[in-house]
């Protein structure tokens, strides 16, 4: 490769040459008409002879002489030879001149030297070494010589005169012929050196050109303008003057002005170089470096001409970038990394460092190594100094964790180095990172690390890498998990396949389809595992591809989705099945948004019972469904609705339930009909605000049971009304019914007692019987009345029964003293009854007891209770309890045989005679009826003569 | 007995019998009141508006089932005039109902009898009366 020392040179010889050839141009015009003429001699050739035979040594020395003295050029050259040496090689050709001389034969003999100086042929001197001086003074050398000796040979005048003449003639002749050959020896020269130089101009890759500076324009420029830009000269030269812009980056246009304006003061051998990008043809850039010298001179010694050579430093300069940019690059990361790099000379310990080196220990200018010494904390510098000695003797490498103080704060440094010899010195070239934060943050990290394990598993998440260039396998251990299988268990790919469910035979296409597009994939599939478990799993790939885009590695994560999967399984089947349900069900379902008023919802039930299409009610929303409704119902149902809604949007969800409202109204079917609905509306969900936002109503048919309900309250209604009348005239029947017996009761005693003495006995006695009769027959009537009044479920209580008999007894006072009775009673309870009523059974019971008394015995009546459960009374066939009550009133009376034990409830039903004991022997039907009217029954037990228990079992 | 003062006691009840049966009863025991026979409730208002002040009878015997307005009726009307309210006013009714009674004091009445169902009762009653109310 061409240095730049040649290029030098080239301008240099050019300028040479150049001035050479205008100067020998010039001369060699004048001296051309010279050549032709004959070189015959009168007078020399005798001068010659004698030259030649009495004085050619002294004639050789004296030129010898002569030549030292004007220090012709050709002699320096031939320095390095002594002077016998010289005279022995001069001697025959001086010989032969002058034997030329003699015989007339000089212009053959100068032609031939020529020739031979031509040809290279001289052979002391390479042509080339001879100068243009060594012509003109080899002239003037011989002429002298010559001079000298010719007194010798004769002293005639004329004679002198005309050898001076021939002497003359000969020296131009010689003289001319020699610059002839010198000029074309030159031109030869030029030529070659020319063409050298083009050919080395057109060899080197470089672009080579010579600038006009006057005129600002490309004089010349080698072909590699050509061939690297695509211009041809022409096109150059004719961008003239806007050579720079067309071709230089614009840039770099600025910077060339400049350099070319300061080229003026450029000295000779010096060359300036500048760098710029240059556009090819295609109007690519490249970057250049041009290296200018001074090709030519004005004769004010401007420079007017300058030569340049412009080499493609293209690479190079981005290689030189992109070195920048790295070198930047590693600084800038190692500042990221908090990372300082250094380089320590071992034997001079000069420390040169990166910026970031300086930082980190806050150094300002030259790091001092004793200094930074001083810093590291004590504790280490001995682990740190062996650590560092071993490296420096074995050329190697050492790692050290240390701690350092800096401006009195303690840093954790991790410091590496390099030990090599370089040059014969050693060095170390090393790095230190600041770990002082990241040794705090990796306990973190370790337990982030643990962390992440930890969210991995939680999340059933298990990372893999496939190297599809091995066939080689990175399992995460959650993913082991997942798969079942130890951690740590050589993988394959058909261990892995193996697992997939046959089932889901999309999984290996899934996956062999992702490599060829070398796309990510995302899918769910399901393994078995090797105890037979199943799971799904979600399944996220990426695929790392090389240069050429095709797939080398695999990555990506599963997750263990089969509790979600099955969650979600169960959802839908879930949905299904309430789908189901809600289509099967012949209730109305139904959810609405009450903002919008239109329906997400409706089961298909809504066709089955009401005959309108689901679309139809889907489609047009709330307005529809308030078509349909009843117009007698539409208001209230309003009202009802806004109401519900104001309160369900007051209250907050799970405060309160969540039915808001219950209505009851009418839908038209489609064929005009009314059917009868009962609505519960449910909070389906509410807004971001807590407010209603949909509505759920189910609706069950009620339509038979409503016109059931309503005949049956009609019917109630109407019972209820005959019933008040029935009372009513049962009351006014028996009272109008009592009033002529009342009457015949008193009147007959009137009679009695007024006419006393004028009644016979029978009249007496007939007297007594119809007052008698009337008087049963008012007690029956009273009855009979007390009995048709017992019906009906009005006034229960809790009461006391206790209080009932305290209330009993007070009345039957009289009674109870009368006949020195004794009513005894356990703590009687409290039971859901009609004190009344209640009233009236005691009464009757106890009463009862105190009638029927044995003679002789001291009545005494036992009252006591007990609790049954519905087993023991399931045979009675009573109101359903959870639990009886059971009142046993019993005497020590007449009792009765239990033959009867039934017989005694009927109505008006006595066992003894009329006559025997009072009483219209309807007491006891009256306790049945009130046993029966609180859902229980009343049962007797007599033994003749010993006593009567009677039981009243009614729910507790 | 004989000497004590004539009070005047009005009957009022819509049965000829009832009536004469208590004024017999009264009588009986020498219960020599003025007793007037009213066949209504608006009959008894109507004397009662026409007869001065002064004349403001001692006793009132009201039965309650009356055609026309009912007893209740005139007991409650009474009862609230602060002109009639302090005469005295016994229920003698045919009614035994425990209703009949508790709303008959309700009403203000000072005494409530069942009609008894034999004559020498009503005398025995009518004498309790009497002796109460017609004393001095």
């Amino acid at each position: 490769m061409w240095g730049p020392v040649s290029y030098f040179l080239v301008p240099k010889i050019f300028t040479a040459l150049k001035n050479r050839l205008i100067v020998i141009a010039t001369e060699s015009g004048t001296r051309h008409e010279a050549k032709t003429k004959q070189l015959v001699f009168e007078h020399l050739p005798g001068f010659a002879a004698f030259l030649r035979d009495n004085h050619l040594v002294d004639y050789i020395k004296e030129q010898l002489q002569i030549s030292k003295e004007v220090d012709l050029p050709l002699l320096r050259q031939l320095s390095h030879i002594s002077e016998d040496q010289l005279l022995e090689i001069s001697i025959p050709s001086h010989s032969e001149f002058l034997t030329c001389a003699v015989e007339n034969r000089l212009q053959q003999h100068i032609d031939e030297s020529a020739q031979r100086w031509l040809n290279d042929q001289l052979g002391i001197v390479g042509r080339e070494q001879v100068a243009a001086e060594d012509i003109t003074l080899a002239t003037f050398i011989r002429n002298k010589a010559m001079y000298k000796f010719l007194p010798l040979y004769t002293s005639d005048v004329p004679g002198i005169m005309a050898l001076v003449g021939e002497i003359t003639e000969l020296a131009t002749y010689s003289e001319t012929s020699s610059t002839n050959i010198f000029i074309q020896i030159l031109r030869e020269r030029i030529n070659d050196h020319a063409h050298f130089i083009e050919s080395v101009a057109n060899t080197t890759p470089s672009i080579i050109y010579v600038f006009d500076r006057v005129n600002q324009r490309e004089l010349y420029t080698n072909n590699k303008v050509t061939q690297r830009l695509g211009f041809t000269e022409e096109d150059l030269r004719q961008q003239g003057a806007e050579i720079i812009q067309f071709l230089v980056h614009s840039e770099d246009v600025d910077r060339l002005i400049e350099n070319e304006r300061n080229f003026d003061n450029v000295q000779d051998g010096e060359t300036r170089s500048v760098e710029y990008r240059i556009r090819d043809k295609q109007g690519r850039y490249r970057w250049m470096r041009a290296y200018e010298s001074v090709f030519r001179r004005s004769a004010d010694g401007r420079i007017t001409e300058k030569i340049g050579v412009a080499i493609d430093i293209d690479e190079q300069k981005r290689a030189e970038e992109e070195l920048q940019q790295r070198e930047q690059q590693l600084l800038e990361a190692q500042e990221l990394v908090n990372m300082g790099s250094y380089v320590l000379d071992i034997e001079t310990s000069k420390v040169t460092a990166t910026p970031q080196y300086l930082r980190i220990f806050e150094i300002e200018g030259e790091p001092d190594r004793n200094e930074l010494l001083k810093g590291i904390h004590p504790a280490d510098r001995e682990r740190l100094a062996t650590a560092r000695e071993k490296a420096i003797t074995e050329n190697g490498a050492y790692e050290c964790e240390y701690r350092h103080f800096v401006n009195g704060k303690e840093k954790i440094i991790w410091a590496r180095g390099n030990v090599s010899e370089v040059n014969g010195r050693k060095m170390m070239k090393g790095t230190i990172i600041d770990v002082t934060d990241r040794h705090y943050m990796i306990q973190r990290l370790l337990r982030s690390d643990s962390l992440y394990k930890q969210a991995q598993a939680l999340s059933g998440l298990g990372n893999w890498v496939w190297d599809l260039r091995n066939n080689t396998f990175e399992w995460s251990d959650e993913l082991y998990r997942i798969y079942g299988l130890e951690i740590g268990t050589p993988l394959s790919a058909e261990l892995v396949a193996s697992f997939n469910h046959p089932d889901d035979a999309h999984t290996s296409q899934i996956v062999a389809d992702s490599i060829k597009s070398a796309k990510p994939y995302d899918f769910n599939f399901r393994i078995v595992l090797k105890d037979g478990t199943v799971k799904t799993l979600h399944a996220r790939g990426e695929v790392m591809t090389d240069t050429d885009g095709k797939a080398f590695k695999l990555l990506g994560t599963v997750q263990d989705i089969t509790k979600k999967h099955l969650i979600e399984q169960a959802l839908r089947e879930k949905q299904e099945f309430i789908g189901k349900i809600a289509n099967t069900s012949p209730s109305l379902i139904a959810s609405y948004n009450i903002k919008t008023g239109k329906y997400t919802y409706i089961n298909n039930a809504f066709e089955k019972i009401l005959g309108h299409s689901v679309e139809q009610v889907m489609n047009e929303g709330m307005a529809f469904m308030l078509e349909l409704l009843h117009p007698d119902d539409l208001p209230v149902i309003i009202e009802k609705n806004t109401a519900a809604l104001e309160m369900a949007n007051n209250l907050v969800a799970g405060e309160a339930p969540e039915i808001i409202a219950e209505f009851k109204y009418r839908l038209k079917h489609q064929d005009g009909s009314y059917r009868w609905f009962h609505t519960y509306g449910t909070v389906f969900d509410r807004d971001e605000h807590g407010k209603v936002e949909h509505v759920l109503n189910v609706s069950v048919d009620i339509t038979e049971q409503e016109t059931a309900e309503q005949e049956l309250y009609r019917k109630n209604l109407q019972l209820q009304q005959s019933n008040a009348s029935l009372e009513e005239y049962a009351y006014v029947a028996s009272h109008d019914l009592k009033e002529p017996l009342r009457k015949i009761s008193t009147f007959g005693d009137r009679l009695l007692t007024s006419q006393h003495a004028n009644l016979s006995d029978d009249g007496k006695l007939y007297l007594e019987k119809i007052i008698n009769s009337a008087r049963r027959m008012q007690a029956m009537i009273s009855d009979l009345l007390s009995i048709s009044l017992l019906s009906g479920a009005k006034g229960f209580e809790p009461y006391s029964l206790q209080t009932i008999l305290q209330e009993v007894t007070q009345t039957l006072d009289y009674k109870i003293e009368e006949k020195d009775a004794s009513v005894l009673s356990d703590d009687l309870p409290v039971a859901n009854i009609v004190p009344s009523q209640f009233r009236q059974l005691f009464q009757n019971l106890i009463g009862n007891s105190l009638k029927f008394v044995k003679n002789g015995i001291k009545p005494s009546i036992h009252i006591t209770h007990s609790y049954l459960r519905p087993s023991e009374v399931q045979q009675y066939e009573l109101a359903k309890a959870k639990k009886y009550l059971k009142i046993d009133f019993a005497d020590n009376g007449i009792g009765f045989d239990n033959q009867f034990a039934n017989k005694i409830f009927a109505i008006f039903q006595r066992l003894h005679g009329k006559t025997e004991y009072e009483g219209t022997g309807i007491g006891l039907a009256i306790c049945k009826k009130i046993a029966e009217n609180h859902g229980g029954t009343i049962l007797a037990s007599g033994k003749l003569g010993k006593g009567a228990i009677f039981t009243i079992i009614i729910p507790a | 007995m004989n000497h004590k003062l004539k009070h005047t006691v009005l009957i009022v009840d819509d049965d000829v019998d009832d009536r004469e049966s208590i004024r017999d009863a009264f009588l009986e025991n020498r219960h020599h009141h003025d007793y007037t026979f009213l066949t209504s409730g608006e009959h008894l208002i109507q004397h009662l508006a026409g007869s001065q002040a002064q004349e403001q009878p001692s006793l009132i015997l009201l039965d309650l089932n009356m055609p026309g307005k009912d007893g209740r009726e005139i007991l409650k009307e009474l009862k609230k005039d602060k002109v009639y309210q302090p005469i005295p006013i016994v229920v003698l009714t045919t009614s035994s109902s425990e209703k009949d009674r508790d709303v008959s004091y309700e009403l203000g009445a000072n005494c409530f009898i069942t009609k008894p169902n034999s004559y020498s009762e009503l005398v025995e009653i009518t004498d309790s009366i009497a002796r109460l109310w017609c004393h001095g």
